[in-house]
């Protein structure tokens, strides 16, 4: 039969034969041998005898570090090492810059023409060396390769740069002089390399990190403490940050700075200014005085006129365009894949509810994730096992551990999430007296035949493994058999029909079994509570939380009401929680977006403090808040008159002194604080943090005024007794200047502790610790171009149809911890650890948004943020400790609750 | 495993390396042959992987470096250097005359279907992903089971079968002859 004939099958399986049986000559096996040992071992070691190769015999010392190539340096500039010897100090000299000067400094003293030693090293092409080259190509081909390369790691040794590949020239350039660099030569950080016209390069830097070079490209490396930092005056370079556990790689051109913590992307710096475009993970840009984060397929320019080119072309001089176009592909795909996973439904109905104890006055609930997380995990796995790309892309961060400990933990989800109904629920107790009591977890079984066999083997594992904390044990069915507790904290577990109920008092799993039984005779289905929480499972379920504020606030309440502590009920009365009815949490995930929502409800309509926010208005403060901001609180509020009324109440409650020192102050002072403070105000107020915060946080304060004539005169007169006080102590002076600039007055309160400029615009009062704050504040105003208006703040606004908020609160300190970690770093108030974890809290802080909506009789907090709950599986159960699994958790999670209670 | 137990005993020992020479030079030979069809190529292998064994300064202990260590790294050497032949695009003339000395398939008086075949397939090897090689060989010219290969790269047995049905489905593809005349390597 004809090659051409057979099926391509069969066609390779008949080469993979040929190629297992080609034979091969055992003489020829038994020359390289010989040949292959002798140049390990040298001509020195002809001496002795071997078993093998009579006259080829190994005299191997060990070179020891430095030290021992170094102290072989003499003999090998003197060219008598042998040269399998001269092949290792070579090897080694191309990676030691130290054994490198002791070379040079060799040679200076012996041979004084440079051009000499090149000559000798030219010379001792001899058979071995050019083994030895061959040996070291084969090295450079395994860095080529990007597995092997990771497998290896970086071979620059700290605060070096290697040359990776060269095409063309690359020459380190020091002053006037330059210096022609090849493959495998290394260039100290802080020195400059440049590429030719025409050429391009790689350099592997110290932490691994691999920089692709364009033609004249101009760079230089330098070390800060745990950042790396690239500093790139001119050129073209694709970086693949290399992961790391600490410190951040940066990329500083002329007018941007890109920070990474292990992804792919490209920074092209050129006269008109810098273009960054991402190929895989996401990247810090900061550049005109704003920050961009960019993720894959993503570029930014510093300069409109730069525009803006496809990725594609960008980086299409590049070697490795193809794997890089490819991996952008599979991560899109990636992402679009996972955008179908579907979440767990919501819930509408549950029959775990109805089974819960009587004394239930927390209540919690979270769906069977088991689904979802598996069905998330294995289109990533799919992709990975058809995409070498990825598979590339997946060992080079370090896939094999993380891999490792997710099979486990996929392990068991599947395991335990196939044996469980669509959710888990948890109730807490108050036992009567007051004191949360008990905790009973539940849920449903698919198979409870199946599971108990299961239940017992896991629980047999959890258990030999457990180290401290309470152990596990496994209720019989008929719970007449059940011995009672003994002294250490159990977990009991116990199978009842298709419920799996779990908790650590055989009582409380007694009433659930009893309710479950007989569901009509349960009390607890008869309370407001519980009417409440079906009414959110109604309405969808997905994460439940649900607290009976009005038995836990009547209790403490009553558990405050001896004659000690008569004076603190009074105030809790005064705040208005009293009248606290439930506090309902919900967590729904609706498209890539977690909602968030707590729905406080109260008997009646509200009052004291919990009456303070006033029902959602438009905030006109905001304007005055630039979207630079990075933390905020706004909030508008009902009378202030009232307000302090409801506060002087609350603190004369709880200290019937306080109304006689008031009015004693009051008039020592001659302000009044509800008709000259409280009587001028508005109801809008805003606290921002608008700038830099070192060396002085750039805070600002923004509020309604209504009065502005009275309050300044207020102020004038508290500035004057301040003034007064402070001199009497010897202090020195406060003083208030007032100074009309186009068409305002600026006021400041300057004193020897600092000053505060503040200005009235437009029925607002601004104030701030610089006049240069107020000048912004104004001119965010006047444009109205203010943070309302900002990219990120409208993006993190719910979908609602709600015009106003009663408050919100919006952070976005992502790009204000980078220097404060810097300048605390500076300063050594925090310790290596605290540092790192600084930077990483800024470096993966997304901006939140938390908004409350205030209606008569009940107050709605809710937030907003991207991702899903699979998204953040890996924090929640802890891959680290991915072995613990859920049994760990569990049992952690009681053992905490039995922290919390008395031991009986 | 193996460079952990290295790394923890920095120390050379003559009598241990030559131990283990004598034990595994036939085995890293055979291996990088079959990978790379030429003698010199899998000389070049042999003394790269024993080199490297110097060169970390470690004293190997002979129990602590099973076979697979040494088919691993003659595997992985011997597909650098098919790589190398798959991306190169000079070679010098030198090496040139000894491969056209060497593979007697290129030689018009014994060009031979199979030996092209071979060649093809392995310079399609060389010009496939690391991994995927790395597999393939393990598998299909070293002879391991996919538990083991699985074991030995501490990869899901899993992924080793998905990863092998992608590379010979790869590999038949590209050793196909076309219009059954020889086809150059993109």
């Amino acid at each position: 039969m004809k090659r051409d004939d057979i099926n391509p099958n069969e066609l390779l399986d008949l080469t993979v034969r040929e190629i297992q049986e080609e034979s091969i000559d055992p003489a020829l096996m038994d020359s390289v041998a010989a040949r292959v040992w002798s140049r390990l071992s040298g001509p020195a070691a002809s001496a002795t005898t071997s078993q093998s190769f009579p006259r080829e015999v190994p005299e191997l010392h060990a070179i020891r570090g430095c030290a021992g190539f170094q102290a072989l340096i003499p003999v090998y500039v003197a060219g008598s090492l042998p040269p399998a010897r001269a092949l290792l100090v070579e090897d080694h000299l191309r990676e030691c810059h130290a054994c490198r000067r002791s070379l040079a400094e060799r040679r200076e003293g012996g041979r004084p023409a440079p051009d000499a030693s090149t000559a000798l090293a030219g010379r001792r092409r001899t058979p071995a060396v050019r083994w030895g080259l061959a040996a070291a190509a084969a090295l450079g081909a395994i860095l080529v390769g990007l597995g092997a390369w990771q497998r290896l790691g970086p071979t620059a040794t700290p605060g070096e740069a290697q040359v990776q590949w060269v095409q063309g020239a690359i020459h380190r350039v020091s002053g006037a002089a330059t210096h022609p660099l090849g493959p495998g030569e290394t260039f100290a950080y802080g020195q400059e390399v440049r590429t030719a016209k025409g050429s391009r390069a790689a350099i592997v830097l110290a932490d691994g990190s691999r920089v692709e070079m364009n033609d004249r490209s101009e760079m230089s490396v330098r070390q800060g403490g745990r950042d790396t930092t690239i500093d790139l005056p001119r050129g073209d370079i694709i970086v693949q940050a290399a992961k790391r556990t600490s410190g951040h790689l940066f990329v500083q051109s002329g007018d941007a700075r890109v920070s990474v913590t292990g992804t792919i992307f490209a920074v092209n710096h050129g006269t008109k200014g810098s273009r960054v475009s991402v190929i895989e993970g996401e990247v810090r840009v900061a550049h005109s005085a704003q920050e961009d984060v960019l993720r894959a397929g993503d570029q930014v320019s510093t300069h409109p006129s730069l525009g803006k080119v496809p990725v594609a072309e960008e980086i299409a001089w590049s070697r490795d365009v193809d794997r890089y176009l490819a991996l952008m592909s599979e991560m899109a795909s990636i992402r679009r894949d996972l955008e179908q996973v579907k979440n767990p439904s919501l819930r509408y109905s549950t029959a775990l509810l109805d089974a819960m104890p009587a004394g239930t006055v927390v209540y919690g609930a979270i769906p069977n994730l088991s689904g979802t997380l598996i069905e998330a995990n294995s289109r990533i796995q799919e992709h990975i096992a058809q995409s070498e790309v990825l598979r590339d892309w997946f060992d080079r961060s370090g896939g094999d551990q993380g891999e490792r400990a997710l099979e486990r933990i996929f392990d068991k989800i599947r395991v335990l999430g196939n044996h469980l109904g669509s959710e888990i629920v948890l109730s807490v107790q108050e036992d009567g007296g007051g004191d949360l009591g008990g905790m009973v977890m539940m849920a449903e079984l698919k198979e409870p035949v199946e599971f108990r066999p299961f239940l017992e083997a896991e629980v047999g594992k959890a258990n030999a493994e457990s180290r401290g904390g309470p152990s596990l044990r496994v209720l019989p069915v008929d719970l007449h058999f059940a011995q009672p507790a003994k002294g250490s904290p159990e977990i009991l577990l116990w199978v009842h029909g298709d419920r799996l109920v779990a908790g650590m008092s055989l009582d409380l799993i007694r009433q659930v079994g009893a309710n479950i039984d007989a569901p009509r005779s349960n009390a607890f289905l008869a309370t407001d509570f519980r009417q409440r929480i079906a009414e959110s499972y109604r309405a969808g379920a997905g994460w439940l939380f649900c607290a009976d504020l009005q038995r836990l606030v009547s209790q403490a309440m009553e558990t405050g009401s001896s004659p000690a502590s008569g004076t603190h009920a009074g105030a809790l009365q005064r705040t208005g929680i009293e009248d606290a009815r439930h506090l309902i949490l919900e967590v729904k995930e609706s498209g890539d977006r977690t909602n968030a929502r707590a729905v406080l409800t109260f008997d009646e309509p509200r009052r004291g403090m919990a009456s303070w926010l006033a029902a959602p208005a438009p905030m006109g403060a905001l304007t005055f808040v630039s979207p630079d901001a990075t933390v905020l609180a706004a909030f508008v509020v009902k009378e202030p008159v009232l307000l302090l009324a409801d506060l002087f109440g609350m603190i004369e409650a709880s200290n019937p002194e306080f109304g006689d020192r008031l009015a004693e102050f009051e008039s020592e002072n001659g302000v009044s604080l509800r008709d000259d403070v409280a009587g001028p105000l508005g109801g809008e107020f805003v606290v921002a943090l608008d700038g830099p915060v070192l060396p002085v946080p750039a805070w600002k304060v923004v509020f309604e005024v209504y009065d502005p004539i009275r309050l300044q005169q207020t102020i004038e007169r508290v500035v004057a007794k301040l003034d007064a006080l402070s001199r009497q102590d010897g202090k020195g002076r406060v003083s208030l200047q007032s100074e009309p600039s186009r068409g305002r007055t600026f006021h400041s309160v300057t004193s020897s502790t600092g000053e505060i400029h503040y200005v009235y615009v437009d029925g607002y009062l601004v104030a701030a610790p610089r006049r240069a704050l107020l000048d912004r504040a104004i001119q965010s105003h006047e444009s109205g171009y203010g943070l309302a208006e900002s990219q990120t703040f409208r993006s993190l606004m719910p979908e609602d149809g709600r015009a106003n908020f009663s408050a919100v609160l919006y952070q976005n300190v992502g790009p204000l911890l980078g220097p404060v970690a810097q300048g605390l770093s500076q300063g050594r108030a925090l310790t290596p650890d605290q540092q790192s974890a600084v930077k990483s809290l800024g470096a993966g802080a997304p901006a939140t948004l938390a908004y409350a909506y205030c209606e008569e009789n009940r107050i709605i907090f809710a937030s907003s943020g991207k991702g899903t709950i699979a998204s953040s599986f890996g924090g929640l159960f802890g891959l680290d400790g991915g072995e613990q699994g859920v049994a760990q958790i569990f049992r952690q999670a009681m053992a905490h609750v039995s922290h919390e209670r008395e031991p009986h | 495993m193996q460079a952990a137990t290295m790394k923890e005993q920095p120390h050379a020992d003559p009598e241990g390396l030559e131990k283990l020479f004598l034990d595994h030079n036939r085995r890293v030979f055979q291996a990088a042959y079959r990978i790379t069809g030429n003698a010199a190529d899998a000389e070049d292998v042999l003394q790269t992987v024993f080199l490297r064994l110097v060169r970390q300064g470690a004293r190997p202990d002979p129990t602590s470096l099973p076979a697979s260590y040494f088919h691993l790294a003659a595997v992985n050497g011997a597909l650098d250097v098919v790589r190398g032949r798959a991306t190169s695009r000079t070679t010098p003339i030198e090496d040139v005359e000894e491969r056209l000395a060497d593979a007697p398939g290129l030689r018009p008086d014994r060009r031979h279907g199979g030996t092209e075949m071979r060649e093809r397939l392995r310079l399609a090897l060389g010009r496939m992903n690391p991994k995927s090689a790395e597999v393939f060989a393990l598998r299909y010219l070293e002879g391991y089971s996919n538990l083991e290969i699985a074991r030995m790269l501490r990869k899901p047995q899993a992924l080793i079968a998905v990863t092998l049905h992608r590379v010979r489905r790869r590999l038949r593809d590209e050793i196909r002859p076309i219009d059954g005349g020889n086809h150059e390597a993109r």
